[in-house]
């Protein structure tokens, strides 16, 4: 079993991380950096979304803003021919 | 259907977050759920051809700048949910468009939300009320609790 150096896991959390890394069949320490760095790519997943949905507003704000186009799912149905 | 089932989109619902549409708020709180990681959604591939269509179609009705499409469309694409090749999905699907006598495109979209145990969300009523009776996991864009 491989020694944590990092401070402040609860044993709880600890056992849970043995748990998983025994699931996946790595060392601890290697699970650990595993889902640290999954940890930071849902993160920077989640900020990418951020700043393109307000892109998205801007966007949709600056063709007649307040006026609707036509609805996409009824142009998706024409171009798939209606059935 | 499990309440954290996950979602099946189509370009119609990814449209309609870039352009302004009369459901518009409804679509972007499914994306917003997706952003927040509450929900997954998916989508077959052939759902990048679907979208660009129906920028050009955007176009071509002159609502907007050929320009203004562009620069939607590239957002879009920065964003789209993960999608699955529809070379996966094709032969549940020929065996479902030509059972229900639907659309190979649409049927891609039922065979991936079967296939994963997903709800597939659509905006259009038509298509709604074509598939809904035959199949539960349909439901239509307005009706899906985020």
């Amino acid at each position: 079993m491989a020694v944590l150096t990092i401070r402040g896991l609860s044993e709880t959390t600890l056992d849970a991380l043995r748990g998983e890394a025994d699931h996946q069949g790595r060392s601890v320490n290697r699970h650990l950096v595993s889902v640290l760095d999954e940890h930071a790519a849902v993160t920077r997943r989640a900020a990418q979304l951020g700043r393109q949905r307000r892109r998205l507003d801007a966007l949709r704000m600056r063709v007649a803003p307040g006026q609707a186009t036509t609805d996409s799912a009824s142009l998706l149905w024409s171009e798939r021919g209606g059935r | 259907m499990a309440a954290d089932s996950p979602v099946v989109v189509d370009a119609a619902t990814v449209a309609k977050w870039g352009f302004n549409e009369t459901d518009s708020a409804t679509a972007l709180r499914l994306f917003d759920a997706w952003a927040a990681q509450t929900l997954s959604l998916r989508a077959p591939d052939v759902l990048v051809a679907e979208l660009g269509s129906i920028c050009r179609r955007k176009v071509r009705a002159g609502e907007v700048t050929a320009d203004h499409a562009q620069q939607v469309h590239q957002v879009l694409h920065a964003i789209l949910p993960p999608l699955v090749p529809s070379e996966d999905l094709a032969d549940e699907a020929l065996l479902l468009a030509s059972r229900h006598d639907r659309p190979f495109a649409e049927a891609l979209h039922l065979a991936l939300a079967i296939r994963d145990g997903a709800i597939y969300v659509t905006a259009d009523e038509r298509m709604f009320r074509l598939l809904a009776p035959s199949f539960s996991c349909v439901q239509h864009l307005e009706d899906v609790a985020v």
